[in-house]
This record gives structure tokens, sequence and C-alpha cells, in this order.
């Protein structure tokens, strides 16, 4: 069973709620993961991070999920949306003390990470970790997922105009630092 | 040569999800089962360490002046900025940039013709446009204060834009909450997305003025399928909603997600009848539209409901895609 005593505190569940939560989690987990790990630019403890607050939403949304719902969906915009909210907290400077002082396991990640991936990867992430938060979720998910304008506005709660805007300018500071993204124009 | 971001991220997340994926989701269950967020352990070699520079710090400090660029007490974070202090009040005369108010935690982006004035709790802006970007965690002793001519904006922990001018301004609330204390003694919260301006009209010119144009008839053209039944929400059961829009988008994307979008258009048009902020109201109108144009594809409600947004909204911020969604549709 997933779901702990304390969680089941907060709001009043039948167990078989319990049962369902699990076979969504388990359905669900790895995807949500490999989203999470995208909008964080390769960085695996944060993207652990997201996926508990995706699950933790499911579960606070679990009494309204049918058959009928398209759970992958929901979850998508879900993990977008805490992760776009991450990315932007963690360049507050408060966000960068406690990590500083902290966080020890995001360092031995690191360095892990360090010999696991090539130059040109590497790279590649620190490219996308580089650009200001809202540009690097909307490029990740047209380059990346291949979703279209209209999708990421309806995900982020943006008017597609805005989404284009940020491609643009993302695709910019992209472009200027040597890299090609041929789909994304 | 340009090098291939898409095939270099794509390599380097396999690896990586190859590498902790399973692990991963599997501490997440745990935590999940616990209850528990994930611990993190207190470096203190780098407490200590910081300890000790922040008491070299303070020495050197008292010998020497500060070699960072500031701009009275603000640091300069980024961006060619040139300005000048004079009579408390710093005028930027040049560039466009980032000014940092490490005192009391909020980020000021400003570019030239901006004059804003320090103060004990927040700043003055004197004229021009100012971006802020507000720490709510920082612990200053009050709110983040605002002033502006003609009262004062209390910020809750916020991104926000104060536009001054000469005879009045405004102020547009990207993120959080703030709230608009007039001179004359009024009170606004406003809501993401909403714009206020100054000076607000007289308390008693405002309850002479005409009620509010009505909101648009909730009924839709063909009635909607039998909702399904759905348990109402503790707030409204207990009669003391503060309407909760992200809440509501959240419930609304849940339905989208199973393709009940008659039962949203319900909810949406129930929730408009209520009517809300303005910027709220026109963010639900725009999801109604939405909703009625793209998902269910039906012309008829979607440009009536375009036609009414319009009129209500004229100068919306999402003119631009209602315009483009009624030339999709082939509205009249």
């Amino acid at each position: 069973m997933v779901v702990s005593e304390a969680l089941l505190l907060m709001p009043s569940r039948p167990r078989a709620s319990e049962a369902t939560f699990e076979r969504l989690y388990d359905a669900h987990r790895r995807e949500v993961f490999r989203w999470a790990l995208r909008f964080g630019g390769g960085r695996a403890t944060w993207a652990e991070d997201v996926t508990h607050d995706a699950f933790m939403k499911l579960w606070q949304h679990l009494s309204r999920v049918d058959t009928e719902t398209d759970v992958g969906g929901w979850l998508y915009r879900v993990t977008a949306n805490l992760a776009l909210s991450r990315l932007r907290r963690d360049r507050s400077f408060t966000s960068l003390v406690t990590r500083f002082f902290t966080d020890e396991e995001e360092a031995a990640e690191s360095a892990d990470v360090e010999v696991t991936l090539k130059e040109e990867a590497r790279a590649a992430l620190e490219a996308l970790r580089a650009l200001p938060p809202r540009e690097a979720m909307v490029l990740t998910m047209k380059v990346m997922d291949g979703k279209s304008q209209r999708e990421i506005a309806e995900a982020l709660s943006m008017s597609e105009g805005y989404v284009s805007k940020l491609a643009a300018r993302g695709w910019d500071r992209l472009r200027a630092a040597g890299w090609e993204v041929p789909d994304a124009a | 040569m340009p090098r291939d971001l898409k095939a270099a991220i794509t390599e380097a997340q396999e690896r990586l999800e190859d590498a902790h994926g399973a692990q991963a989701t599997e501490r997440v269950r745990q935590r999940l089962r616990g209850g528990s967020r994930r611990p993190r352990r207190v470096r203190w070699g780098r407490v200590a360490g910081a300890a000790a520079v922040v008491a070299l710090a303070v020495v050197v400090a008292g010998s020497m002046r500060e070699q960072e660029r500031t701009l009275g007490r603000y640091v300069v974070l980024e961006g060619g900025l040139s300005g000048a202090v004079e009579g408390a009040v710093l005028t930027i005369r040049d560039g466009h940039g980032v000014l940092r108010d490490g005192a009391l935690g909020a980020d000021l982006e400003v570019s030239a013709a901006a004059s804003l004035r320090p103060l004990d709790d927040g700043l003055e802006v004197v004229a021009g446009k100012v971006s802020l970007d507000v720490d709510h965690a920082h612990p200053r002793a009050a709110p983040f204060r605002v002033r502006v001519s003609h009262g004062l904006i209390e910020v809750l922990g916020t991104r926000f834009i104060v536009v001054q001018g000469e005879l009045g301004g405004e102020v547009t609330l990207l993120r959080g909450s703030i709230r608009f204390l007039a001179d004359d003694g009024q009170r606004r919260l406003l809501e993401p997305g909403e714009t206020l301006r100054w000076p607000l009209p007289p308390v008693a010119a405002a309850i002479e003025a005409p009620a509010p144009a009505p909101k648009p008839a909730p009924a839709p053209s063909t009635p909607p399928r039998t909702p399904r039944p759905t348990a109402a929400p503790v707030k409204e059961a207990l009669g003391t909603p503060p309407f909760d829009v992200a809440q509501f988008i959240d419930e609304l994307a849940l339905l989208r997600s199973r393709g009940a979008y008659e039962e949203a258009v319900a909810r949406l048009t129930r929730t408009l009848a209520e009517g809300h902020a303005p910027a709220t109201d026109e963010r639900l109108s725009f999801e109604l539209g939405s909703l009625l144009g793209r998902q269910l594809r039906d012309a008829e409600r979607a440009c009536a409901h375009w036609r009414e947004h319009l009129r209500r909204f004229p100068q919306g911020r999402y003119q631009a895609d209602v315009t483009q969604a009624r030339a999709e549709l082939g509205c009249p």
C-alpha cells in the first residue's frame, strides 16, 4: 500500500481509493518522473521532488478521477505547473541559501551525472537550465514533448501569443549559445 | 556548426532515466507511504565556513568601501544601468536592468526615466515603470509597501508592475497578492492578472455609479447534458467561498481530461454568473469560449460567447487569441 495513515487523515477516503491510487501510481510514475527530469534540466533529486508533489496532487483530487479521466494528460499538466513553480522558486535568494547549506544528495547526484553524461549532453542540459524558467518550460514542452502552442498555453494557463513570445525568446538565447533545434521554429 | 539540442538532451534524458528512474520513483513511493518530504542534511562545514566569511566581511566592510556596483541602497544585479541619486530620489538615466533591495528582499526591474525613493518598508515610485518581484519568504518586519501618487500598495509576496504617470498610475499584479490602500481610505485587493488604476473614483461617486452591466445569460442555446453528479466542494457547502481560481482551473482540467466538456461549460457558466473580480471573469470567460469553440466545436454558441466576451472585455488580455478563435470559427 502506498498511502500512509498521515495522508489518509487529510481527506476522508474509502480504502478502495488507496488501491486506485496505487494502481495509478504504478501506471504513471515513470512518465511523471521522465517529464520532471526534463523540466528540471536533468536534476534527478529535483525531479523526484516534483514527482512526489504531482502524486500528492493526484491524491488530493482522487475523488474526482474516474475511468473516463485522462489521468496521464492531467498529470502532465500538473507536473508542468509544479515544475514551473519550482523553477521560479529555485531562483529566490532564500532557496539558494537553503540548498547551499543543506542539500548533500544533490551534490552526490551531480557528481554521478558528471561521469555518466557526455560533454555535449551535459552542455545541453546546462543551456536549458540557464534559460529563464518560463522559457525553459515552453521550449522543453515544445521541443522535447512535441506539444503544440495551444496545448502549452492550456497547460500553463497562458495565452498562445505569450507562449509564442516565450518560445521565440528562448530559441534566440539557445541559438546565440550555438544550439540548433530543428523543429522549434 | 550548431549543435543539436534535442538529440543531446534526449541522450542525457535516457541515461539519467536509466540511472535514476526506478530508484527515484521507489523513493517517492516510500515518501508517500511515510507522508514525509525528502530529508535534507545540514552541511555543518559550509555553515561554519559561511560564519567565518560573514565575520571577515564585517571586518572588511568596516575598513573599505564595498566593491559591488550599487545605486543608492540598491545593488545592480544585471543590465547596464546608469542613474543618479539626488535628494534621496534615484533616477535611472540610461539603460535597463534589475536592482536588488537586499534589506527588504525585493528585485526591481527598471529602465530609463524611472524615479524611485527608497523607504524604510519599501519604496515610492515617483515616476515611470517599475516591475517588482518581492520575496514573500523574506523575514522583513512589516509588509513591503510601495507608495504611489494616490495611495499605497501593500505587498503580500508577489510579482507586479507599477507605472506612475504625472496625474495617476496603475499596478498590474502578475503573481501573488497585493492590496491597494488609497489615500482616501479605500482598499482594493488585487488578483493575479488584474490591473488597478489610480486615482480611484471617490467613494460617493462609486456608490452612486450605475450598477455594472448584467452578466451574460447563463443558459446556453442548447441545454447541457445531464451533468455527472458530483459532490459540491466543501467551501460551497459551508457557504464561505473565497474563490480559488487555481483550484477551479485544476478542476476544469480534470473535466477536460475526461472529455466532460458540457459539464465544464456548465461549471464555468455558473461560476461566471456568480461574478468575481474582472480579471478572473475575463480568464473564465476565455476558458468558456475555448471550450465551446475548440473542444465542443459548437460554432454557434462559441461565436455568441466571443461576441459577449468582446463586449465585456473590449481591451482584454486575450484579444489576439479571441480574434484568432473567431476567425477559425468563421464568426460573423
